[in-house]
C-alpha cells in the first residue's frame, strides 16, 4: 500500500518545479484568463462606478458616474458619486459647475474648485449631499468625489 | 521503497555539476527575460555578476549540503535590491516613495501577495476585487499577482516565506546579525497571533470593503510606498506602520535572532501555513537518528519545532523550509521530505526534488531586481546619478 | 459599516467560546458510540440553543436601544464611551486568564434543566446556556447592537454574532479538536486583543468626534 503513494508523490513533487515555471512563464496567458472571471472586476468603492452619462457644460465636459453605496452585504447607506471634470482643450485653472447626478433635472450640487491651488468647495442643493469625499486632479482632468446619503423615503 | 540511486551532491564535484545544468539554463533564461541585452559593457557586467552569483549560490548549496546559510545569501539580496529598485522606480514615476489620492483614483496601486488575504471573503460575496489597483494592465497587476500566489502555493507552501517573499528577507537578515540572542527566550505561544491577525484583518477587509492590514499594520511600507500624509488619520497610520517596522523587523529580529514579523504578525504567513498541509514538502525527523537534543528547537526562527515536533517526527505546519534546522542538527536527522513517502529514506533526492522549485523561485523573485539594482549603482558611480 | 460587524465580534472571539465550553460540553452530549448523524444532531441541537439565547438577546438590545436610547449627541458619547470601557476589558479578557464560569460547563445545572428527558434537551439546554455566557465580547456586542436603534438589525446583528462564534462549533466532529483546543484558546485571545484595540478605535472616534 505505502508502494502506491511513492511514485505518485515523486511526481508530484517532480511536478511542482514545472508548476513554478509554467506559474511565470505563463503568467500573461494565464493572467488573462483570470481576468475574465465574473469577480475580477475591482469594487465601485475604489474604481468610481459606472459611467451614467457625459455631457458638455460651457468649456467642461462633465462625466457622471453611478452612485455608490456600496456594503459587504445588501447596500449602505453612506456612498458617494464621482464625477469626473475635463476640459474641451486643457482644464481650466477656474471650474464652476452644476452637477445633477440622479438624472431628475434638478440640481443637486454645485461645485467650485481652483485646480491651481487645490481647493474645491462644495454648495449642496440637495441633502442627500453632505461633503466632499475626495478632490483630485488625476492625468488630463480632474476628479471629485460627493458624500452622499441613501434616500431611503421612497 | 528505495531508490537506488544515490542523488547526493555533497562534497561530489561531478554531480554538483551535472545537477548545476537546468539551474544554469534557468538563471540564463530569467535573469535575462529571454532576450538578453548585452549592448554595453555595464549591461554584460551586471548580467555576468548576477548570473555567477545565483549559479554560485545553488552550487554552494548542493556541494556543501548547507541549505540556509546561502538561501539566506539570496533571500536577504532579494529583500534589499527590490526595496531599493522598487523605491527608484517610484521617485522616476512620481517623484517620490509616496502615492497621493490621484494615485488610488485611477488605481494604479500594485498589487502586493500580502492584499490577497483581504480580498478572498468579499470577492466571494461581493464578486469583486476590494484593491484600488489593475485587474489585468501594468507592474504587479491584480490577476498576475494572484497567479503568481496561486502556482507558488501548490508548489512550495510556505516555503515562499523564505524562498520568495520579497519582504523576509529583512527581518531573515536582522535576525542574523548578532551572534547570540539578547533575548533569549521568546514565548512561542506568539507564532499563533498571525492567525489572529489574518482573522481580523480578512473580516475587517470584508466588512469596511478596504485592504485593512494595508491601510493599518503592514510595517513594509517603510520599504516600499505609503501614502501622502494630508490628515490626522493617516499621520496616525504612518506612526504605526513606522513602528511596527522599527520593532518587528529591525530591533526584535535583532535581538531574539528570530523572525519576528514572518513568525508573529504576518497574516499572509498564516493563510500560507494551510497551504502547507496539503503541500507535498515537509521537513522529516529521523527518529532513529535523533538524539534529542533539541537544537533544532532553539534554532527556528519561525517557532516550527518544537520537542512535541520533533516526537512526532515532522515539523509544525508553520513551518518555512528554510532549512535552518536541517543544517544545525548534528546527526544529519533531519531532512527535506516528500509527503507518502519513507521519512529515512532518499533523502537525496528529496533535497534536490525540493530545492529545485524553490531555489527557482529565488532565482525568479530576485534576479531582475539585483541586475537592475547593479546598473543603477554603476550608473551612480560613473555618473554621480540613480536616475 | 452597520450591523454585520457582529460577524466580525463573533469571528474575533468565538474560539475562545468553543476552547472554554466545548471540552466540557460536546464530550457529555457526544458520549460514547456516537453515530456521526447523532454527532450532527447534538451539536445542530446545541448551536439552536445558542441562536435561540442571542436571537432574544438582540430582540431586547433592539428594544431598549430604540425606545430607550434615542439616537443624540449624548447618547453617541454614551455609546463610544462604553466601547472604550467594554473595549479595554476585551483586551484585559485576551491578556489574562479569566477563570469565568461558562453557564454550560455545570453538569448539575444541566441535568436539573433538563430533567428527566435528557437526549434532545442536554445539547438544547447546554447551548442557550453558552448563549448567556457573560463575557466582554458578549456584553461588547449588546452595546453596539443597542446603538443601532433599531430592533431588527439589532436580531440581525445577534444572528450575525452567533454566525460568527458558531464558525468553530461546526466542524467539530471531524476536526481533531482536542488537539488543538489550546492553539484555538490562544488564537481566540489573540483575536480578542486586536478586535479591542479596533473597538478602542472606533470608541474613542465616536466619542470625539
Amino acid at each position: 500500500m505505502k508502494h502506491l503513494t511513492v511514485i505518485p508523490a515523486y511526481i508530484w513533487a517532480f511536478s511542482c518545479t514545472l508548476i513554478i515555471l509554467f506559474t511565470f512563464m505563463g503568467n500573461p496567458f494565464l493572467a488573462k484568463k483570470l481576468a475574465t472571471l465574473p469577480f475580477m472586476k475591482v469594487n465601485p468603492v475604489f474604481s468610481g462606478g459606472d459611467i451614467t452619462r457625459s455631457y458638455s457644460q460651457d468649456s467642461l465636459v462633465i462625466t457622471v458616474y453611478k452612485p455608490v453605496f456600496e456594503s459587504l452585504i445588501g447596500s449602505s447607506n453612506h456612498g458617494f458619486v464621482q464625477v469626473k471634470l475635463a476640459g474641451v482643450n486643457q482644464l481650466p485653472q477656474i471650474i464652476h459647475c452644476t452637477i445633477d447626478y440622479d438624472a431628475d433635472s434638478k440640481a443637486d450640487f454645485c461645485l467650485n474648485i481652483n485646480t491651481a491651488s487645490n481647493e474645491t468647495k462644495l454648495e449642496s442643493l440637495n441633502p442627500l449631499v453632505t461633503a466632499i469625499n475626495v478632490s483630485s486632479r488625476v492625468k488630463n482632468y480632474w476628479v471629485v468625489r460627493v458624500n452622499l446619503e441613501k434616500n431611503t423615503r421612497r | 521503497m528505495e531508490i537506488k540511486s544515490d542523488y547526493s551532491t555533497t562534497g561530489n564535484l561531478r554531480k554538483t555539476l551535472l545537477m548545476m545544468i537546468p539551474m544554469l539554463l534557468l538563471t540564463f533564461l530569467f535573469i535575462s527575460g529571454g532576450k538578453p541585452d548585452f549592448s554595453n559593457k555595464v549591461n554584460v557586467f551586471a548580467f555576468l555578476l548576477t548570473f555567477l552569483f545565483f549559479n554560485w549560490l545553488f552550487f554552494m548549496i548542493l556541494f556543501t549540503g548547507k541549505t540556509n546559510r546561502y538561501r539566506k545569501t539570496g533571500f536577504i539580496v532579494l529583500a534589499l535590491f527590490f526595496s531599493f529598485t522598487f523605491i527608484l522606480n517610484l521617485i522616476q514615476m512620481r517623484g517620490s516613495m509616496t502615492f497621493s489620492d490621484n494615485n488610488l483614483l485611477s488605481c494604479e496601486i500594485p498589487f502586493c501577495h500580502i492584499v490577497s488575504t483581504m480580498v478572498i471573503i468579499p470577492a466571494v460575496v461581493t464578486k469583486t476585487i476590494i484593491f484600488p489597483g489593475r485587474i489585468n494592465e501594468g507592474f504587479a497587476s491584480i490577476s498576475s499577482m494572484l497567479v503568481i500566489i496561486t502556482g507558488i502555493s501548490v508548489a512550495v507552501g510556505r516555503g515562499f516565506c523564505s524562498w520568495g517573499c520579497f519582504y523576509g528577507g529583512w527581518d531573515d537578515g536582522c535576525s542574523g546579525i548578532l551572534a547570540k540572542p539578547l533575548i533569549k527566550k521568546v514565548n512561542p505561544v506568539f507564532k499563533w497571533m498571525p492567525f489572529a491577525v489574518l482573522l481580523i484583518v480578512a473580516l475587517s477587509a470584508a466588512v469596511t470593503l478596504s485592504p485593512t492590514y494595508c491601510m493599518w499594520l503592514c510595517p513594509f511600507k517603510t520599504i516600499t510606498e505609503y501614502q501622502k500624509v494630508t490628515n490626522l488619520e493617516v499621520l496616525f497610520q504612518t506612526i504605526i506602520f513606522l513602528i511596527l517596522f522599527a520593532g518587528l523587523v529591525l530591533v526584535l529580529p535583532i535581538l531574539t535572532k528570530k523572525r519576528i514579523q514572518c513568525a508573529t504578525f504576518c497574516p499572509m504567513g498564516a493563510l500560507l501555513s494551510f497551504t502547507n498541509k496539503v503541500n507535498i514538502f515537509g521537513l522529516g525527523i529521523d527518529k532513529d537518528k535523533c538524539n534529542n537534543c533539541l537544537n533544532c528547537t532553539k534554532v527556528c526562527p519561525t517557532f516550527s519545532i518544537t520537542a512535541k515536533d520533533v516526537e512526532k517526527g515532522k515539523s509544525d505546519f508553520t513551518c518555512t523550509k528554510c532549512g535552518k534546522c536541517i543544517d544545525a542538527c548534528s546527526k544529519k536527522a533531519i531532512h527535506y521530505h516528500i509527503k507518502g513517502t519513507p521519512v529515512n529514506k532518499n533523502h537525496s533526492l528529496n533535497r534536490i526534488l525540493f530545492l529545485m522549485p524553490s531555489f527557482t523561485l529565488l532565482l525568479i523573485f530576485t534576479g531582475r531586481p539585483l541586475l537592475n539594482g547593479i546598473e543603477l549603482i554603476i550608473k551612480l558611480i560613473t555618473t554621480g546619478s540613480l536616475i | 459599516m452597520g450591523y454585520y460587524d457582529g460577524i466580525l465580534l463573533g469571528l474575533s472571539t468565538g474560539s475562545v467560546c468553543l476552547a472554554y465550553c466545548g471540552p466540557v460540553l460536546i464530550p457529555y452530549m457526544l458520549g460514547e458510540n456516537n453515530t456521526i448523524s447523532r454527532n450532527y444532531l447534538d451539536v445542530s441541537l446545541f448551536l439552536a440553543g445558542r441562536l435561540a439565547a442571542y436571537i432574544a438577546i438582540g430582540f431586547i438590545t433592539g428594544v431598549l436601544g430604540k425606545f430607550l436610547l434615542q439616537p443624540s449627541p449624548l447618547s453617541s458619547m454614551i455609546t463610544g464611551i462604553s466601547y472604550i470601557v467594554l473595549s479595554l476589558l476585551l483586551i484585559l479578557y485576551g491578556f489574562y486568564q479569566f477563570k469565568e464560569v461558562c453557564l454550560g460547563r455545570s453538569k448539575s445545572r444541566m441535568d436539573s434543566a433538563s430533567g428527566k428527558n435528557k437526549t434532545i434537551l442536554v445539547p438544547l439546554t447546554g447551548g442557550i446556556l453558552t448563549g448567556l455566557n457573560i463575557c466582554p465580547p458578549f456584553v461588547l456586542a449588546i452595546a453596539k447592537a443597542a446603538a443601532l436603534h433599531n430592533i431588527t438589525k439589532s436580531t440581525v446583528f445577534f444572528i450575525l454574532f452567533f454566525a460568527g462564534t458558531s464558525v468553530f462549533f461546526i466542524p467539530l466532529p471531524f476536526l481533531g479538536f482536542f488537539k488543538r483546543q489550546q492553539v484555538l484558546r490562544t488564537i481566540g485571545k489573540f483575536a480578542a486583543i486586536l478586535s479591542g484595540v479596533v473597538y478602542l478605535y472606533k470608541g474613542i472616534m465616536i466619542t470625539f468626534n
